[in-house]
This record gives structure tokens, C-alpha cells and sequence, in this order.
């Protein structure tokens, strides 16, 4: 787990973080999101111990990075927003010199990883002539040669295309299967909802929302409920005000608030009794473009 | 080689871009065509090898000295512009891989060419009439290439490293001032001592023992020992590892040692013997115009970024001697040292007074005055006080213009404070004898000593108001009443 206590870092004339106090939980997917000029860069630094915090201290599995910096290192991979890579190398010796710098002599992971990053094929290539997508990877693939239990990235999706945002969501996803904890800023929030599911929101360095399993908008939403059934129109004949309210309905789907008094078994039985066909019936999940929205309105 | 290349990932890399088939072929190549021409014109008739050996120290200067230095500026440099530096920051790289990696590695290319004149150059040394003078000679250039690169990283390392804010902005770092530094001290140092020592046959006496040849070659790898700690030190702080003043205190400690070693030439003293006193307040003058110069060279390039200095600030402010021993730059350690240094030549020269010096045999003084007498005065004191204030004005002149103004390039500036100060201001005042000069400089003779005082320091005071004044009301929302 990653522990963030009261956190600041100033920038000569401007505080860039002020007193944040966060946990991390290990194998999380944390969205981190905010306005430019938020602070999320600076806390990524921070976090991978390239730049110390000015006041209070991360600890990353009990460990104090600004006493041993070396030790997050070994920890972490880092993606920054405008990495840089070594452009007149191919990529199999890119992701060799990184296997070595970080004291790896085995030749099976450097093949592991390129073949995690689906790079077999162009081991060879010189990087100047990679795409953006590709580039990408080969970033990630260097960030995570030593299997670190952390990985941070910096708007990894940007200036990428549909088809490589996707392919990189589902290699998020495949990377917190094999157990590392993901910490991800972006600011297309539609793409972070496909994999995230912690959320922290920075607004002028501070902390204004944060949550895990997306319960930002879901404890504000606790008895919200989707229906789908063919004849959902009929939810509105039933007149039992009492029992839940309708919120919206499109096509064969509506959402309805379900009283406090009453339980969602409650609920089903009633329906059927009435001959509503339904044939979905699930708990309503926010949406980080919404939570966000709202935070940052009210923040 | 491929054994070290594989030990040390950074020269691993560096080989895979440096040493490319196509660019090893044409290196020996355009090396031998020069050699041809050489023996083609041959200069000397009846002796076509000396011409060998001078090209071959030539070629070696252009590609070690010069391209090689240039390449070794902009080891970590090109990292930080290319947005790579942060990466390699992260490896498990120890900070002595990646000096020998950023020393070594961006120059393996020179290097090769290089080893082919050197080749060339011991070959031809064994039909010299002097054997062991030119292969000495040999030696001392390849210490000298190693220590011109060493001081070109170093510098360049000197004004980039802690400055975390370079390693994500998209200012480009130039190191082309550093690389003319490093050429020009490294050529000084090292370079000076090889013609004069070697080929003028000076034989240099130090703490009395006539060293010989043995002198150069073991002072260039002295001062490439310690461009290479200075490198380390650097790496070690871009690492995050904390580092002490201690090795800073040591090389000042060296340049004292060594400094104080040397005998004054009979050149200069046109054999008069000093007294014991005189001759330990000239070498105290020699010592301390090395530890000013030095000083003000680190005024110049020595950079921290702004929470760094405003944490130095803090614990200087709150007399924390336990974190200063950490956080303080290097030009205050040996601003202070230099301080010492004034204040007991100030203090020598109030209780005692240099007679020799006031000889008119005396020739060291030349530059100064063709009035050599007028040299020694009751106000010499004076003069040690003004350079004191000097350094002082220059501290916060230069503090003022890195920190509290928004100037992009702020060595620029400096660079052209001290050009103002140091020669255009001399030469508009100093021209047909002006007296004014004394109001920018102290001046050691009888009637301008305490001009000079006088108007240094309010200079001194001038500057600090101007700074403490521009840090605090830049600073003002961050920091607490007890800070600067």
C-alpha cells in the first residue's frame, strides 16, 4: 500500500501540494484526475521519488522513500507524460539496457515483457520509426521490466488513437491481474472508466475527492437500481410512489430509486407480481466523467 | 571489452550508439589519410617520424580534448532534453556505473580514434632523443584529454544537477559555455604544466624537492581523481543520495596544500633570498587568489534549484550546522575558507610588514604598478578588506540575478555581470591612468586603498539590500518571518 501523509511540495512561489493525506490500496487501479496546474504531475514525482516532497512523506509498503529513495525505485515503474526514449536504439536492446540497469541478466524476461507489450515481432526495429502507439509500449514494457509492484503513468493514452487506447486499457487491466497496483492520470475520463477503480481528485494541489471501488458517486447512490424489461413503460401504471421512484427511462431500461424502508427483494417480488418482464435487474455504478464533474463543480 | 561493456549498462548503450560499423571503418580511415599527407609534405627532411609525433598529439587534442569534451558536456545534458534522464534516474544504476558510464561512454568514439594516434605516437617516441621525455609527454596528454572531458561533465553537471524543474520543462539545456570552460581550465591546468615542464625542461620544485617529469604526469591524474569525485558527488545527488561537505572541504584543503608547495621561480625574485614571513605571505597571496577564483567560478555555474536554496536559506537562517553540512553550496564552503584566507593576510599585513616585497628586483608586481614601492603602505590591510567585499557584492549580485529575477538564462546574465564588472567598467575607468578604477576595485596603493574601501562596501551593502529586499517580496507567501 501506498501511504501519502500530509504531502506538500512548493514550487519557489506556489505551493504545488498542500497537506495531502491519501492511502493508495495495493492492487487498486487509481484514476488520478484533476484540472491542469492540479498538482498530479508534481504528486507522480513525488511518488517516484525523483523529486522530493518539501514537507511530509510517502510510504510505499511501510517504507520511507525520502529516506530510501532507491528502495521505491526498485518498487516502482514510472510512464511520464513526455517521456523521452533512446531514439537510435532498437527495441530489443532499449529494453535490454533496462533489463541490465536494474541488474536483470535474464534474457527470458526482456522476451516476456516485449511479448507483454505485443512487440515480438519488431524486436529489431530502430524506436525514431515506432508510432506513437508502439512508443508507447515500449515505454511501458521499460517501466515494468523489473516487475515492479507499482506503476505509475502520466497521461499514457494521449495523442494515441481509439484502437491503441484500447488495446492499452486492456493491458492495464492484464497488468493488475498479475498483481501490480496502477496509478493513472489522464484526462480522458471516459478511458479511465474502462479500468479504474479507485478515484483521486486534485484541485490546486489538494485533495477534494477520493474514494476505492468507485464509491464517490455509489455511496451517494446507494438504493439507485437498472431495470431492463421489454415492457418497462408499465413502470409508470404501477403507482406505488411509496415504494420507489422512477428516475429515468430509455428504451427498454430505467432507473428508479428504491425507498429506504424497503429491500430490493422487496422490490423484485412486487414487479413480477405486476407481470413486468424484467430481465435485468442490477445496482446503478457511477461514472468518473460524473463523479468528477460533480466534485470539481462543488470543490 | 565486451566484459566491461557488459558490467557497465550506460557503456553498453553508449557502444551501441558510438561505436557503429560504418563509423569505425571511416575514423581509421581519415586518421591514416592525415598521416600520409603529413609524411607526403614531410616537414622535416631527414626526420619524417617528428612530424608524426606532433600530428598525432594534434589529432588527439581535436578529438579528445575538444570533440570528446563537448561530448562529455552533454552526456547527462542531451538525457534531460531528450526527457531520458528521469528514466535512467530510476535504474539500479550506482552512482559510480554512471559516472564511469557518462565520462567513458558518449566519448568511446573519440576514444577509438584516438587510440590509433596514440598508437602511432609511442611508435615513432622510440626513434626520439628523448626517449622517457616523450613517452611522459604521452602520458600526460591522455591524463589531460581524460581530465578536459571530466571538467566539461562536471560543470555542466554543476549547473543542471538538483535543478528538478529542467528534467520536466522544455527549456534545452546548451552546455556550450561548460564545454569552453572546460577547455579553457582544463588547457590551463593540465596542458600549461606539460610545455613548460616537459618541453621547456622547467623543472618544477615542490616543497623544495625538483619533482621532474613525474610532477605533471602525477598532478593531472591528481586533478582527474578529483574532476572524477566531482562527477560522482553530482551523479549522487541527481540519485537522491544526500551528500555531505566533506570531500568539498578536502579538495579545498588540496588546493591549499598544493598551491603552497610551490617555490617562487628565480625568474621572478631575480635570485633575491626572502625572509621566512615574506615568503609565507606571498604563497598565503597565491593560495587565497585561487580559492577567490575559484569562488567566483562557482558563482557562476553552480546552480540550485529554488527549494533547494530556499531550504539552505532556512537552515543558514537558523544556524542548523547539522543540515548546512548538507545543504550548503559548494562557493559558500569555499567563500568562507577564501574569507579566512583574507582576513589573516589583512591581519599579517597590519603586524607585519613585507619588506622584500617593496624591492625594486621584485617582479611579480610589474602587472601592477611600474611604482613598486608605492606597493607596500600602511593601508595594505585595506586592500585584503576590499577584495573581501568584493566577493561579498558579487555573492549577493549574483544570487540577486539566479533567483529573484525571471531572466531564462541566468549564467547569461551572470556571465554578463562579471564582464561589465571585470572589464568593461576596468578599461572605461582604468584608460590614461583614470583614478576612478579605485570605486569598483581595491586597489593596493597609497592614497586609493581606503577609496576603495569605502565604496565597496556600500556596494556589499547596496547588493544585499537589493537582494534580501527582491527574495522576500518574491518569496513572501511561502516563508516564515525568520527567513531571508
Amino acid at each position: 500500500m501506498i501511504s501519502i501523509q500530509n504531502l506538500s511540495f512548493d514550487y519557489a512561489n506556489f505551493l504545488a501540494l498542500q497537506d495531502i493525506t491519501v492511502d493508495i490500496p495495493q492492487g487498486s487501479i487509481t484514476a488520478l484526475v484533476g484540472p491542469n496546474g492540479a498538482g498530479k504531475t508534481t504528486l507522480m514525482r513525488c511518488l517516484t521519488a525523483l523529486t522530493l516532497p518539501t514537507h511530509g512523506k510517502i510510504l510505499m509498503d511501510e517504507i520511507d522513500i525520502a529516506v530510501e529513495p532507491h528502495a521505491c525505485h526498485r518498487m516502482t515503474g514510472f510512464l511520464a507524460d513526455n517521456f523521452g526514449l533512446y531514439e537510435q536504439l532498437t527495441i530489443e536492446q532499449s529494453i535490454s539496457y533496462f533489463a541490465a540497469a536494474h541488474g536483470l541478466k535474464n534474457d527470458e524476461r526482456i522476451e516476456q515483457v516485449i511479448a507483454q507489450v505485443h512487440l515480438t515481432n519488431k524486436t529489431h526495429e530502430l524506436i525514431k520509426n515506432l508510432s506513437r502507439g508502439m512508443r508507447q509500449r515500449v515505454g511501458i514494457a521499460q517501466a515494468i521490466i523489473h516487475q515492479p509492484k507499482y506503476l505509475i503513468l502520466d497521461e499514457p493514452a494521449s495523442g494515441l488513437d481509439p484502437e491503441a487506447r484500447i488495446e492499452l486499457a486492456g493491458l492495464f487491466k492484464k497488468l493488475n491481474q498479475e498483481g501490480i497496483t496502477l496509478i493513472v492520470s489522464s484526462h480522458i475520463l471516459a478511458e479511465l472508466d474502462q479500468y479504474a477503480n479507485n478515484l483521486l481528485i486534485l484541485k490546486n494541489g489538494k485533495i477534494v475527492e477520493s474514494g476505492f471501488d468507485m464509491n464517490v458517486e455509489n455511496k451517494k447512490s446507494v438504493n439507485h437500481f437498472v431495470i431492463h424489461a421489454a415492457n418497462i413503460s408499465l413502470l409508470y401504471s404501477f403507482a406505488n410512489n411509496e415504494m420507489y421512484e422512477v428516475l429515468n427511462t430509455e428504451n427498454d431500461k430505467a432507473t428508479i430509486a428504491i425507498n429506504e424502508k424497503y429491500t430490493l427483494q422487496d422490490c423484485m417480488q412486487y414487479f413480477m407480481g405486476k407481470g413486468l418482464q424484467v430481465s435485468e435487474f442490477y445496482k446503478e455504478t457511477g461514472n468518473i466523467q460524473d463523479a468528477y464533474l460533480k466534485t470539481i463543480k462543488n470543490a | 571489452m565486451n566484459k566491461i561493456f557488459s558490467s557497465n549498462p550506460e557503456l553498453q548503450r553508449n557502444a551501441w550508439l558510438e561505436l557503429r560499423q560504418n563509423r569505425m571503418i571511416v575514423m581509421p580511415l581519415l586518421i591514416g589519410l592525415i598521416y600520409i599527407i603529413t609524411i607526403v609534405i614531410g616537414l622535416h627532411p631527414y626526420d619524417k617520424l617528428s612530424p608524426l609525433r606532433y600530428v598525432s598529439l594534434a589529432i588527439f587534442h581535436i578529438l579528445v580534448s575538444v570533440w570528446g569534451t563537448k561530448q562529455a558536456a552533454d552526456a547527462v545534458a542531451s538525457e534531460i532534453n531528450e526527457k531520458t534522464w528521469d528514466r535512467q534516474r530510476m535504474t539500479g544504476l550506482s552512482p559510480w556505473k554512471i559516472t564511469i558510464g557518462k565520462l567513458f561512454g558518449p566519448t568511446l568514439f573519440q576514444w577509438y580514434g584516438a587510440i590509433w594516434c596514440l598508437g602511432v605516437y609511442f611508435l615513432c617516441c622510440f626513434s626520439s632523443d628523448n626517449f622517457s621525455q616523450d613517452v611522459f609527454i604521452g602520458l600526460v596528454t591522455i591524463f589531460s584529454g581524460m581530465f578536459a572531458n571530466a571538467l566539461g561533465l562536471l560543470f555542466s553537471l554543476l549547473s543542471i544537477t538538483g535543478n528538478q524543474s529542467s528534467s520536466f520543462s522544455n527549456t534545452k539545456i546548451n552546455t556550450t559555455f561548460f564545454f569552453i570552460m572546460a577547455l579553457l581550465i582544463g588547457y590551463q591546468t593540465s596542458s600549461t604544466m606539460t610545455i613548460q615542464g616537459l618541453l621547456f625542461h622547467r623543472n618544477i620544485s615542490w616543497y623544495g624537492i625538483p619533482w621532474g617529469n613525474f610532477f605533471n604526469l602525477f598532478f593531472v591524474f591528481v586533478f582527474l581523481s578529483w574532476g572524477v569525485m566531482g562527477i560522482y558527488r553530482n551523479i549522487r545527488t541527481e540519485l537522491q543520495y544526500k551528500n555531505d561537505s566533506k570531500v568539498w572541504l578536502a579538495f579545498i584543503v588540496f588546493v591549499i596544500i598544493y598551491c603552497f608547495g610551490f617555490s617562487f621561480h628565480s625568474e621572478f625574485t631575480d635570485g633575491i633570498n626572502f625572509s621566512a614571513f615574506d615568503v609565507v605571505f606571498l604563497k598565503l597571496n597565491f593560495v587565497t587568489y585561487f580559492l577567490v577564483s575559484i569562488t567566483s567560478f562557482l558563482l557562476l555555474i553552480e546552480r540550485k534549484n529554488i527549494v533547494d536554496y530556499k531550504m539552505f536559506v532556512a537552515d543558514f537562517n537558523s544556524f542548523n550546522f547539522k543540515k548546512l553540512n548538507f545543504s550548503s553550496p559548494l562557493w559558500l564552503i569555499s567563500g568562507i575558507v577564501s574569507g579566512l584566507f583574507l582576513l589573516a593576510l589583512a591581519t599579517l599585513s597590519l603586524v607585519h610588514k613585507p619588506d622584500s616585497l617593496a624591492s625594486d628586483n621584485f617582479k611579480i608586481f610589474n602587472l601592477i604598478s611600474d611604482n613598486k614601492r608605492e606597493f607596500i603602505n600602511q593601508h595594505l590591510s585595506f586592500f585584503y578588506f576590499g577584495v573581501l567585499l568584493l566577493l561579498i557584492r558579487d555573492i549577493f549580485v549574483t544570487r540577486f540575478l539566479l533567483y529573484c529575477t525571471n531572466f531564462k538564462n541566468n549564467i547569461l546574465i551572470i556571465v554578463i555581470y562579471y564582464a561589465v564588472m571585470y572589464a568593461a567598467l576596468p578599461m572605461v575607468f582604468g584608460a590614461n591612468g583614470g583614478q576612478l578604477i579605485c570605486l569598483f576595485y581595491p586597489i593596493p596603493f597609497t592614497g586609493y586603498s581606503i577609496a576603495s574601501f569605502i565604496s565597496l562596501a556600500f556596494q556589499a551593502a547596496l547588493a544585499f539590500y537589493i537582494y534580501r529586499s527582491s527574495y522576500r517580496s518574491k518569496y513572501l507567501n511561502i516563508f516564515s518571518e525568520h527567513q531571508l
